[in-house]
């Protein structure tokens, strides 16, 4: 592939990733974090979600481990991407690392999806696109120095999280899986607001191995076990 | 420097979820309870974050959270009649920015 070539097929991760950068950047000075973050936090973790929750749990000044906490279940999901991307990943243990580094939700699809993408090139393109998304950080940043960021922006995270879950819902809709999901949360703000992502997550834990459980039992009671 | 120590953990946690499949493949595409959790987790811990990021663990009252709700069920019914990212979000923001300007 062409150094052009290679340039286009990042153009619509550019389209994404620089507004998204931008939005990033001014709801991190927004928040009142140094401006400088933004481009920093962009540099060193390659992750939207989890960049954008990080800000408002910093602000209040969350426990690391519920940080922590919070970065693995936003980005469990990335364990079962390099499951399909064996294929493309680059020699050279520096190289190697960056790659895996750079693996996003976004440069998943885009790898997997061309057939043009080898090992390669593949380190050009995840580079390109974190150019990207350093520079729309450091963009937002910037400006949100200088500009008024209208109240309520930050709801945009909540309103991505809501499209996020409704498109999983399209693909697997399940109500005992809504349920699982319903219980979890509520019982959680009951019980233990202030821990909210530990405590949900160790109930949504506990309630996925009692249904394994189940349907497991179910399955060999149908095979005549 | 709390900020930074934060920014540090996340990339270490999400570098290592990254990672795994390239140490220990074999074992999660071959454990059962593994793929299972895998095929459900997304649409939970979605729901999961969506009550997180709407600020609802830290509101005093349930009227506190009404305009983030309203802005949900908006941004829902733009998603699911249009199908649209980048439509729901912005019409779930200007009505949140709506409410909130309002109530």
């Amino acid at each position: 592939m062409s150094y052009k070539s290679i340039f286009v097929l990042t153009i619509p991760v550019m389209l994404g990733y620089i507004p998204l950068g931008i939005a990033f950047g001014l709801i991190t000075v927004q928040s009142g974090v140094e401006w400088y973050m933004a481009p920093i936090f962009s540099l060193l973790v390659f992750a939207g979600a989890i960049q954008f929750l990080a800000i408002p749990m910093l602000v209040v000044g969350e426990s690391y481990v519920t940080i922590a906490i919070a970065a693995a279940l936003v980005n469990i999901r990335h364990i079962f991407y390099g499951l399909s991307m064996t294929e493309l990943v680059p020699n050279g243990i520096i190289r190697k690392l960056y790659f895996i580094f750079c693996i996003t939700d976004e440069n998943y699809s885009l790898l997997t999806s061309s057939r043009e993408v080898s090992r390669s090139n593949s380190i050009y393109i995840v580079f390109i696109n974190h150019v990207y998304w350093i520079l729309g950080a450091l963009i937002g940043a910037v400006i949100g120095d200088r500009v008024d960021v209208p109240e309520g922006l930050d709801f945009a995270l909540t309103a991505l999280f809501c499209v996020l879950f409704l498109d999983q819902v399209k693909v697997n809709p399940s109500a005992r899986l809504l349920c699982v999901a319903a219980i979890s949360s509520a019982a959680a703000l009951i019980i233990l607001p202030s821990q909210f992502m530990l405590s949900s997550s160790i109930l949504v834990v506990g309630l996925l191995i009692a249904e394994y459980k189940i349907n497991h039992q179910l399955l060999q009671k149908h095979s005549g076990g | 420097m709390y900020i930074l120590s934060s920014i540090v953990i996340i990339g270490v946690v999400t570098f290592i979820l990254r990672a795994l499949p390239f140490s220990l493949g074999k074992v999660l595409s071959n454990n059962s309870f593994v793929s299972y959790v895998a095929l459900r987790l997304p649409l939970i811990l979605m729901f999961t974050l969506t009550v997180y990021a709407s600020g609802a663990p830290s509101a005093q009252s349930i009227s506190e959270v009404a305009p983030q709700v309203v802005a949900l069920c908006i941004t829902a019914a733009f998603h699911l009649s249009l199908n649209n990212y980048l439509v729901s979000i912005f019409f779930g923001v200007i009505s949140y920015m709506f409410l909130i300007d309002v109530v």
